[in-house]
């Protein structure tokens, strides 16, 4: 599922988050894929308590700062529309050098306080068994 | 005004005594003291760690100063990257024993709702739930 209304990502508060990957199989482009389970409180019936594939595609640039130091379950903390001042600069050279910077920006913090920040074209959930 | 943040708890710095506007024209009339009808224009704000430089209100901060002063007094630590996280470090590695979540204004489910998690309990904890060792 496409999904186009990013509110929804605020229902993914305290998912456990298992896996990040950068997934590099397509020769024109890059994605990002997230492994998460969403609480059973979550308050979004469709995800509650279920296991979910997020996947941003074609990725432009991604930031990601990770602490590893911190033990036990990884959780997502939060879903933002929008990057750092530091992304977007970026943004803005490669946009100078003619290449085609996408519109989706998302900025996601988890628990340990690592931060993932994305800029993709699309962004889609799909239930994995 | 802004805050300092060492992990922990956030404190504002007094306000440097006020001494009146400087003078423009003929002097400043309310030199000596502060104006009796004008309030400050910036609302007291404090920064956060990880999660995504969230700027807090007072009230907001007072949420997490008040979980604070709790974790210190069963000897926890403060994540020195979550504001929030209090644990202990054990081998190196830091382990989460209790953590607040304060409600954002106008998100839904528990974003928009004020709770506390307890390692090893699972759910949203209402914050009347003691901490180990309370």
């Amino acid at each position: 599922m496409v999904v186009t209304d990013f509110q929804v990502f605020a229902y993914l508060h305290d998912a456990k988050c298992s896996e990040i990957t950068w997934a590099c199989t397509k020769p024109n482009g890059r994605a990002m894929r997230l492994l998460v389970t969403a609480d059973r409180e979550a308050g979004f019936p469709l995800w509650d308590g279920k296991n979910l594939l997020i996947t941003l595609s074609n990725v432009v640039a991604v930031q990601f700062t990770g602490w590893g130091f911190v033990g036990g379950d990884e959780n997502i903390d939060s879903w933002w529309q929008g990057v750092s001042e530091s992304l977007e600069r970026e943004c803005k050279s490669l946009t100078a050098k003619r290449i085609a910077v996408p519109l989706l920006r998302f900025s996601i913090t988890f628990r340990s306080g690592s931060t993932l920040e994305v800029v993709c074209a699309e962004v889609s959930v799909v239930e994995k068994s | 005004m802004r805050a300092s943040y060492t992990p922990g708890i956030l404190t504002v710095p007094a306000a440097p005594p006020f001494g009146g506007f400087p003078p423009q024209g003929g002097g400043n009339p309310f030199a000596g003291g502060p104006p009796p009808n004008l309030q400050p224009i910036a609302p007291i704000t404090f920064e956060t760690v990880g999660i995504r430089g969230r700027i807090l209100s007072a009230a907001e901060q007072a949420e997490f100063n008040t979980f604070a002063q709790r974790a210190q007094a069963v000897g926890l630590e403060a994540s020195p990257y979550r504001t929030g996280s209090w644990g202990r470090t054990v081998d190196g590695v830091y382990q989460e024993v209790a953590r607040i979540d304060v409600a954002e204004a106008g998100m839904p489910g528990f974003r928009g709702e004020t709770h506390m998690h307890i390692a090893g309990e699972g759910g949203h904890l209402p914050l009347t739930t003691p901490l180990p060792g309370e």
